[in-house]
């Protein structure tokens, strides 16, 4: 068998890609992940670090409430490596009447999947926050949202990934996605190195966009969960 | 695009050394110890060793102790030390205390 097969190849290592490949080997399924700068390089080790419920894309909002519950809270533990991970809640603030409908249609779809979240406006917002500006009208309270350390978060992931047997590397760039039989399987790299899989896992993030895609049409176009989705979706693909 | 490097590669076994609690990174109080161990857990750039343990993340910006992490990730490695790239420099270079960011006034 080459040694460059495995059941799933996953392109990016950011927290998303790190994640993929723990959790597929934790089924026991082989992986080998392609990156081409180091782990954690894009988005992954530039946000905030919010592990938050509220405010996102519809279609997230059912997958962060179970990551949430179920995965952020024992994930130290898990990966041996403390991610930092602190359910302090989150206050989101607006000073206008456009801020106040945002924060509305904020709660009203969060309801809608049994989150908490409450409108706060003048006093009540300084109960939370002594320090937040008296700019500030009205806010929504989602005491359940956390935040976490990314950076650690995504070398976690990798770490325990890599200790399970999943194989990582890095300085690859991937430069064509190739087809056999049909099916998206193989993933060529600048290097010219030919990378093959039974399935194949996009974990881009923000890097999606350069990457050429033979046939747009041979994929089923996905959004990673790892990001915020945007209306007009990026160029994203993936046949897992 | 950084140098192609198989993370699965042998480097060999961790092994204790009697200067393992010498302190590295005095800012973070970071070993030796610990500097080697991360790299054997597959922290194999300083940018990385950097985010995993902090060292160089300290009040001298990695001034003092970027120079030994690098030669120690270099040599666990096996590699020569210019292999490995330099950690991003972030102004302010040297730490400015707040009050000096507080007296900033607002011109138009």
């Amino acid at each position: 068998m080459n040694v460059n097969t495995a059941d799933v190849i996953i392109v990016g290592a950011g927290i998303a890609g790190c994640s993929t490949a723990y959790y597929l080997r934790k089924k026991g399924l082989s992986c080998i992940l392609l990156e081409e700068e180091m782990i954690g390089h894009g988005g992954s080790s530039r946000n905030g670090g919010y592990a938050r419920q509220s405010g996102r894309d519809e279609r997230e909002i059912g997958l962060a409430i179970f990551a949430t519950q179920h995965i952020w809270p024992n994930l130290s533990e898990e990966l041996g490596v403390n991610v930092e991970y602190h359910q302090s809640g989150y206050l989101v603030c607006g000073y206008d009447d456009a801020h106040l409908a945002g924060i509305k249609n904020r709660i009203k779809v969060a309801e809608k999947y049994g989150l908490e979240m409450q409108l706060k406006v003048g006093d009540e917002i300084k109960e939370i926050c002594p320090h937040v500006s008296d700019h500030v009208t009205c806010a929504g309270w989602t005491p359940s949202d956390a935040t976490a350390n990314p950076l650690t978060a995504t070398l976690g992931f990798y770490k325990r990934a890599r200790e399970l047997g999943a194989r990582f590397i890095t300085g690859e760039k991937v430069s064509k996605i190739g087809k056999n039989k049909g099916r998206a399987r193989q993933v060529v790299t600048s290097r010219g190195t030919v990378y093959e899989g039974d399935k194949l896992s996009s974990r881009l993030g923000t890097a999606a966009e350069p990457l050429s895609i033979p046939s747009a049409s041979t994929f089923r176009y996905i959004k990673g969960w790892s990001t915020s989705l945007s209306p007009k979706p990026p160029r994203r693909f993936c046949n897992v | 695009m950084s140098e192609y490097q198989d993370r699965s590669a042998d480097i060999g076994k961790f092994i204790v050394q009697p200067d393992d609690d010498l302190i590295i990174c005095r800012c973070e109080e970071i070993t030796k110890g610990e500097i080697r161990q991360a790299v054997h857990l597959g922290m194999w750039t300083m940018t990385e060793v950097k985010r995993f343990l902090r060292p160089c993340m300290g009040l001298c910006q990695g001034q003092t102790c970027s120079k030994h992490v690098k030669n120690i990730i270099a040599r666990e490695l096996g590699i020569n030390p210019s292999k490995l790239v330099e950690l991003s420099v972030r102004p302010p270079v040297r730490p400015i205390e707040m009050h000096i960011f507080g007296n900033e006034v607002e011109t138009k």
